[in-house]
């Protein structure tokens, strides 16, 4: 386990860096016209603001919204893979959402642990939900 | 924390990666900007972009000659125009540049034969016309 503290310079410096590759792809899919892209663009930033949001029930879970946005680049990714065009703004859009990813995983490794273990605490009627 | 700053370090080169690997093109079809003035040389079709929708619902080419499409993009929101073979091949014929933004673009078309073709915006699937290849 990677010791870093959410307090820390390097732990502030990630989740930071974090908040602005979630804003930067979500503004990316907000130039893009149409209600997918709009709802796309909408997510990101609804995370980005959960990512930081000093309110108790997201501290609590921060865990789950940082897999959840994981998760939520990882099928722009795929759906962009599957149907999307290719060109420019578009590899720069995935090239952010994988760098995305990318330090979510540092933050999952170094606050959360194994996440399937985080999931079934979460699921036990006395769950811990740890804040991160 | 090296190991945190490693990963910061992986993740800022992959996204530089992925914008050096952007600039390398696309595999489109390359779009030429179009003179000040004057008309492509042999035949050509207008297709314009507004509002996410096309302009033109249906165009028409003569076929086995290559053609030009002149391709206004009239908003900010990237466009593109690509042509898809009618069933049952329903294969993709030709792949125009995306155009970002405002601007006026022309796609070398090759020669296409007789049929009904899709033309569709790869970026917003949902704009579709009808080219007809007589």
């Amino acid at each position: 386990m990677v010791t870093l503290r959410p307090t820390s310079p390097a732990g502030l410096l990630l989740r930071v860096t974090i908040v602005v590759l979630a804003l930067a792809t979500g503004w990316i899919h907000s130039t893009l016209g149409g209600l997918l892209f709009s709802l796309n663009a909408a997510g990101y930033v609804v995370a980005a603001a959960a990512m930081v949001a000093p309110i108790g029930l997201a501290i609590r879970f921060r865990w789950f919204i940082r897999l959840g946005l994981i998760v939520y680049a990882a099928t722009a990714i795929v759906g962009w893979y599957l149907i999307g065009p290719r060109y420019d703004v578009a590899y720069l859009a995935k090239g952010i959402e994988i760098g995305l990813i990318t330090l979510l995983l540092v933050e999952v490794r170094a606050y959360d642990g194994n996440p399937l273990r985080r999931i079934r605490q979460a699921l036990r009627p006395s769950g811990p939900g740890a804040p991160a | 924390m090296h190991a945190v700053r490693r990963s910061i370090g992986i993740a800022i080169a992959t996204v530089l990666a992925a914008a050096a690997l952007s600039a390398c093109g696309s595999g489109a079809a390359p779009a030429r900007t179009p003179p000040a003035s004057g008309d492509p040389a042999g035949p050509w079709i207008a297709i314009s972009a507004a509002d996410i929708a096309f302009n033109q619902a249906a165009v028409s080419v003569a076929s086995n000659q290559p053609f030009t499409i002149v391709f206004e993009n009239r908003e900010a929101v990237p466009h593109n125009v690509s042509l898809i073979a009618g069933a049952p091949d329903s294969e993709r014929r030709f792949e125009g540049a995306v155009v970002n933004g405002p601007a006026t673009r022309w796609y070398a078309v090759p020669a296409l034969a007789p049929g009904t073709y899709r033309f569709v915006c790869d970026v917003h699937p949902s704009m579709t016309g009808r080219l007809t290849a007589t």
